[in-house]
């Protein structure tokens, strides 16, 4: 269609042409090495015609020429002939410019209909995506015309609407910005790269900004609700500093809040441990994002526990998002493109953990050449291979990660060591096609493998497999839909096979399959509404024992598979009620059906349950619903303009969770199961009020924001002293059932631009647990509330980078917490000769503080575009100071005597280079 | 078992030698509230009952626990008996009691405060013997002793064993004379009971050993290794030996031990679970909400032993308590001043000139000839050694 459009604009062109060249009048030029200008002075003199030109692009030209009676363009042609300058001529305007011609429009709504949006910018979006020398600078400063022109401009307000892409590859840009200076609002695009900002009809100024993109202007003549593709510039050459933008200036203007958006160029300036980049070590260095531990990639968003957090990888959900002990997560950096987190004012779109969702999405291949970047670091090697299937139209990305560990370790002149293994590798495929203007689709799956031994015959393994689809439409700038299909598997085994007669495997296993639909709507200036539902169905595994060979004694035993059912449905509405208060009001309302087939077993009533107290078997059938919650979750928060570049922002959340995990270790550990709501386990429940304000300094080149939070849980699982979570086929004897409520404050400086760039945050928040029981008997500190395992009051993180030239940058990181609760000893008593260890209240000491620095240094190689392979080194020094860091500290019994140890994980600097590779 | 290993693991990992474990200093915490202990058992086959109360003690109180003295223990059994113990010495009750086939019993505690306790009602289970005892020794793990049984009834579920660990070792010298300052004059040793080049000595165990078959389709344990010693632990430097004592125990009794271990000597990796606090089957009737710490056992036992010299091992031993002796040489003529102060040294092996004639002895620390000295031995040869 849009290659139609330009050929009869090309048509008409010429056919005006050679109406216009009748009438026309002629002149005389003879110039002998005289100037442009002369040139110009000629043909104003003796005609109508008004030229327009840089005089500077023109000065080192010499024309001689020679011409009697001659149509203008007939001089033009002569005099520009061969040269890289062009003409355009419109009425009785002549423009004179370097490498192309200008495009004039057509007469806006010549083509008659008016729901044609207009073909304005994608004619000349076509016509530019053919030059790629097109000068950037012209672009900005022209004017856009949207809309079917009209004398009068009928409505106040309009919608403008497009995609942003890449320049080179024709990739979306997630979460650039696009903000209207004139009337200073602001949206960022989704994952598509689509935006839709509603602004006045009329003159507007947009300024497009994305982190490691050039920033980009349009000027824009709205009319009426239209259609503006951007294309960004990649921010290839540093110039005299680097722009390094995030989300200017919607901290302030965003009608979302608790959202944090990181794209993997702002990432990669971290240093890490073993010197590659790690998605949730980043994450943990925003306010309100907390871990147990130094080897911990379990987020603890804003005291919730691990479990509690949606972690989706291009819409798939990911249950182990660790490799190696939670040295490495489950993501690798090449393939990332940008992590979301939402930990308050979660759309109604989605839902399923208490939380937080974090969505983690990967990047299209590029769309017009292949490419291949890799790393080389100390433990790990990358390599992603991306590039067209049909250019333009269709991209695929393959990239895959593995670890040398294992060989290190055999190295390593210690047979504990090398009895030892650790490993992993993952895999990512990206297919992504533009099926036409208005719908796309995305293919992602991804694969990965963990084993780890340590010095014994114990291995474990895991695995994450997830496959998703997602088909994108938007319908005549007014509907905007999603359809996506995901499927995730997750599963471990542990076998041991060193004693033949306990020579062992078990196996643990989750699939989960779900669809979602998701519809936006803009109905008119002042409300968006938004719409859709999902379903998830799970079917777990939670465990089988086999036996290992005919030796082994062990007898095979199969827990009871556990099925279930959720769903949801949601719709909401974003109102501007005026151009200061936005309202965002969504409701979602999620059921869960626990499905058979399965045995259950019945306790007395108002009696604890134990292996005592259970009186009967319940059987249900494949068909029967063995329980059902159901309840609606309100996301409601509100956005007010204040003077001065700063707003206020309050939001309200209920979530819902079905699905939890078991698990009485501090970190997440690698034998971890989940477990569906049934009938004892109650889905688990959260609310949070949080608001914020926000104020942007020195045109959004800091910005700064404070917000406050309060949150209750209810239902959460935690478990009596001794209970084993492993192949219990009656887990509901061993849980307590906790209630759970945080506070907080955050607080946050962020420059996201600048030589220097960067952020401070410091976080006072609370995380605080209560058991809900009434037995005296099982209540955690005598039903008094304690802390939880990662309630650290304080802490402070500092970010910056500082880039002395383009080639070369610092960063440094500083970190520090208050060292988490744990449980102390009070006393000891003597059995058998030994002494022991009597643990009485959980959680009332704290392990020493945690501090830590960390520097990196990049180098860049240079910074010719065209050449064949762009390479960069990476410094760094993890933990610089060398500090011990407690991880745990733990106390034991040793030949009959009580001993306290402290554990840290890295009690040295670590120095890392990492050599990364693009070509 | 290997939860130590990650640490190192990761250190390795870092390129660095040191670990990663720190001592930490036992917090100082102020509990006045102390809990009654009660660690008793009952042998099912000879009836013997012997009970030990104490409280529980500050974290980092350097003293012995505080026995319970004046408490009243009676056992009753399910046959309508009621069997009295008695004080043998601060703390522990000892009394001989009556058990029928198949009857359980019951530990009834009185304080001297009034405080009454009770434990659950227990029986004891039938423990089959052990089928072997083996070991293996190699130069890098070092000597690993492992029990193996069954039970033919296929009724056992849970085993416990605790074992003695008697060494012979000799300090590296030999004092074949011992001067006494009385007399001022030297004897000869060997021989006599002054004798102290062989010393035993007998480690009871302090870990919690035990082991489960439930899973399993038949009761058998197949090589649990008890166990573990390095290859420089001077222990196996002359002769060892190993005396397990297994019992059945019941699955509560397993669960109690179980945790016990988890939660005292399994820790210290990233992912140790929760510590909680361990109770057994004992219980307050008078104050119900009082913990109660410790277990009343009931059970039967039986034995197995192994001797391991070291001719059988692969290695040589490293001489760990012994590795600072030096020895110097002194003249005959000297003796006398040299020992007026005895403790100091003690004479090795005398020396002589070219012509047979004793002009001196070797000499030094008498902790390196006295064996009974540095490891606190006895020269008793015990009555089982072979």
């Amino acid at each position: 269609m849009r290659r139609l459009i330009l050929g009869l604009a090309c048509t008409l062109l010429f056919y005006s042409h050679g109406l216009r060249a009748q009438t026309e009048p002629l002149i005389d030029v003879t110039l002998d090495g005289g100037s442009v200008t002369d040139l110009v002075n000629v043909i104003e003199r003796s005609t109508e015609y008004r030229i327009f030109y840089e005089s500077q692009q023109f000065d080192s030209v010499r024309l001689h020429l020679d011409m009697k009676q001659k149509h203008v363009r007939e001089v033009l042609d002569s005099a520009f002939y061969g040269s890289q300058f062009r003409y355009s001529i419109t009425g009785k305007q002549i423009f004179l410019t370097e490498g192309r011609e200008l495009a004039f429009e057509l007469p806006v709504g010549f083509f008659g209909s008016s729901d044609q949006a207009t073909s304005t910018s994608s004619a000349l979006y076509d016509y530019l995506y053919t030059d790629e020398q097109k000068s950037r600078q012209s672009e900005d400063e022209k004017i856009f015309e949207v809309g079917p022109r009209t004398n009068r401009i009928r409505t106040p307000r309009a919608v403008l609407s497009g995609f942003v892409r890449h320049s080179v590859n024709a990739e979306p840009v997630v979460g650039a910005v696009i903000y209207n200076e004139t009337n200073k609002t602001g949206v960022s695009t989704d994952p598509f790269g689509y935006f839709e900002l509603e602004m006045p009809t009329g003159r507007n100024d947009l300024k497009i900004s994305c982190v490691g993109m050039m920033t980009a202007t349009r000027k824009v003549m709205l009319y009426s609700n239209g259609k503006l593709d951007i294309e960004l510039k990649e921010y290839v050459t540093p110039l005299r500093e680097v722009i390094v933008e995030a989300e200017r200036g919607m901290n302030v203007t965003g009608a979302q809040m608790g959202m944090e958006r990181m794209d993997i160029r702002t990432m990669k300036q971290v240093p890490v441990a073993f010197g590659e980049t790690d998605v949730l070590k980043v994450v943990l260095t925003l306010p309100g994002v907390q871990s147990v531990g130094e080897s911990s990639t379990g987020l603890n968003v804003r005291g919730g526990t691990t479990d509690q957090n949606l972690i989706l990888f291009d819409e798939a959900t990911i249950y182990n998002s660790a490799h190696l002990f939670g040295f490495f997560s489950a993501f690798n950096p090449d393939v990332v493109k940008s992590v979301e987190l939402y930990k308050s004012g979660i759309p109604a779109e989605l839902g399923g953990r208490l939380s937080s969702v974090m969505e983690v999405s990967t990047r299209e291949g590029n769309k017009k050449k292949f490419s291949a970047s890799g790393g080389i670091s100390p433990i790990t090697g990358r390599l992603t291979l991306e590039g067209p299937i049909a250019k333009g139209k269709t991209s695929y990305l393959i990239g895959g990660r593995t670890t040398y560990s294992d060989w290190l370790l055999s190295r390593v002149d210690d047979p504990s060591i090398q009895n030892s293994e650790g490993s992993f590798y993952d895999l990512n495929l990206r297919l992504n096609h533009e099926i036409n203007e208005r719908n796309t689709l995305d293919l992602a799956a991804y694969y990965s493998d963990d084993k780890f031994k340590l010095n014994d015959d114990t291995l474990y393994q895991y695995n994450n497999l997830t496959a998703s689809a997602r088909w994108k439409h938007t319908s005549k700038n007014k509907l905007f839909s999603e359809i996506a299909a995901a499927y995730t598997e997750y599963q471990y085994n542990v076998s041991s096979d060193d004693n033949p007669v306990e020579a062992m495997e078990l196996r643990y296993r989750i699939k989960q399959a779900q669809a979602k639909a998701d519809f936006v709507y803009f109905l008119n200036e002042k409300n968006t509404i938004s719409a859709g539902g999902s379903v998830i169905r799970y079917a777990l595994e939670p465990g089988t024992r086999k036996p290992l060979g005919s030796a082994s004694e062990v007898q095979e035993t199969t827990l009871q598979n556990e099925r279930g059912f959720e769903s949801a449905l949601n719709i909401g509405d974003k109102i501007d009620l005026n151009p200061k208060l936005t309202l965002t009001l969504g409701i979602r309302y999620s059921m869960f059906n626990a499905l058979g087939p399965r045995d259950v077993y019945i306790y007395g009533e108002s009696q604890s349950r134990s292996l005592e107290t259970m009186t009967d078997t319940v059987s249900y059938g494949s068909r029967d619903v063995l329980a059902t919650y159901h309840g609606p979750e309100y996301r409601i928060s509100a956005r007010y303009l204040l003077e001065g570049n700063s707003s206020i922002k309050l939001s309200l959340n209920r979530m819902r969770q079905y699905i939890h995990m078991l698990s009485n270790t501090t970190a997440i550990s690698p034998t971890d199961t989940w477990k569906l709501s049934d009938q004892y386990i109650q889905p688990q429940i959260g609310d949070q009020i949080s608001i914020g304000y926000y104020k942007n300094f020195r045109a959004n080149t800091i910005e700064t924001s404070v917000e406050a939070y309060y949150k209750t849980m209810d239902n959460f699982l935690d478990y009596k002293g001794g209970a084993t979570l492993i192949m219990n086929p009656h887990i509901e004897t061993d849980v307590l059932s906790t209630k759970g409520r945080a506070y907080g404050m955050e607080f946050m400086v962020k420059k996201p631009v600048g030589k220097l760039n960067g952020w401070i945050s410091y976080t006072y928040s609370r995380s605080l647990l209560r058991t809900d029981s009434e037995d005296p008997a099982e209540t955690v500190n005598q039903g008094e509330e304690y802390p939880s395992n990662f309630d650290k009051p304080h802490s402070v993180n500092v970010i910056t980078n500082y880039r002395f030239s383009k080639r070369f940058s610092f960063s440094l990181n500083g970190t520090y917490s208050t060292g988490r609760p744990i449980t102390v000893p009070l006393q000891k008593y003597e059995i058998d000769g030994s002494y022991r260890l009597f643990y009485t209240e959980r959680n009332q000491y704290r392990i020493p503080d945690y501090f830590r620095i960390d520097v990196a240094m990049n180098f860049e190689g240079n910074h010719k575009i065209r050449k064949l392979a762009h390479s960069s080194w990476s410094l760094s020094i993890y933990n610089l100071t060398g500090r011990r860091n407690a991880y745990s500290v733990f106390f034991k019994s040793e030949e009959g005597v009580i001993n306290g140890y402290q554990l840290s994980i890295f009690g040295t600097p670590i120095p890392t280079i990492t050599y990364n590779f693009k070509f | 078992m290997n939860r130590l290993k990650f640490a190192v693991f990761v250190c390795v990992l870092t390129v660095m030698a040191a670990g990663c474990i720190d001592p930490y200093n036992l917090p100082d915490v102020d509990s006045d509230k102390k809990y009654l202990v009660v660690d008793g058992r009952v042998n099912a086959q000879s009836g013997e009952a012997r009970v030990r109360l104490s409280l529980t003690i500050p974290l980092n109180d350097p003293g012995a626990a505080a026995f319970v003295s004046g408490a009243n223990l009676e056992i009753e059994t399910s046959g309508g008996m009621t069997f009295q113990l008695f004080e043998m010495e601060p703390g522990l009750y000892v009394g001989y009691i009556y058990l029928g086939e198949g009857e359980t019993c019951k530990l009834l505690i009185t304080t001297p405060d009034g405080n009454t306790f009770e434990s659950s009602s227990e029986r004891s289970l039938v423990t089959p013997a052990i089928d072997s005892l083996t070991y293996e020794a190699s130069l890098t793990d070092g000597l690993t002793i492992h029990v193996t049984t069954h039970d033919d009834n296929n009724i056992a579920k849970y085993y416990r064993w605790e074992y003695e660990e008697t060494v012979e070792y000799t300090p590296p010298f030999r004092t074949a004379w011992y001067y006494d300052p009385w007399s001022q004059q030297v004897f000869f040793r060997p021989g006599t009971p002054l004798d102290v080049y062989y010393c035993w000595k007998t480690y009871p165990s302090t870990n919690i050993h035990i082991a489960s078959t439930k899973d399993f389709s038949n009761s058998i344990v197949y090589k649990y290794p008890i166990v573990a010693l390095a290859p420089d632990s001077w222990k196996h430097e002359r002769k060892y030996s190993l005396l397990v004592r297994q019992s059945v125990i019941s699955e509560r009794e397993f669960k109690y031990w179980n945790e016990l271990k988890k939660s005292t000597e399994s820790v210290g990796s990233i992912f140790d679970p929760q510590p909680s606090r361990v109770l057994g089957n004992m219980r307050s009737t008078s104050s119900p909400s009082d913990p109660v710490l410790g277990y009343f056992s009931v059970g039967t036992y039986t034995e197995s032993r192994i001797f391991i010299a070291r001719q059988e091992l692969p290695y040589k031993i490293y001489r760990g308590p012994f590795d600072r002796c030096d020895p110097t040489q002194i003249d005959t003529t000297y003796l006398v001043d040299f020992w007026a102060n005895p403790t100091f040294y003690t004479l090795y092996e005398g020396y002589y000139n070219t012509f047979g004639t004793l002009i001196g002895y070797t000499t030094g620390d008498p902790e390196c000839a006295d064996c009974r000295l540095l490891v606190g031995g006895t020269t008793q040869k015990p009555d089982f050694w072979e």
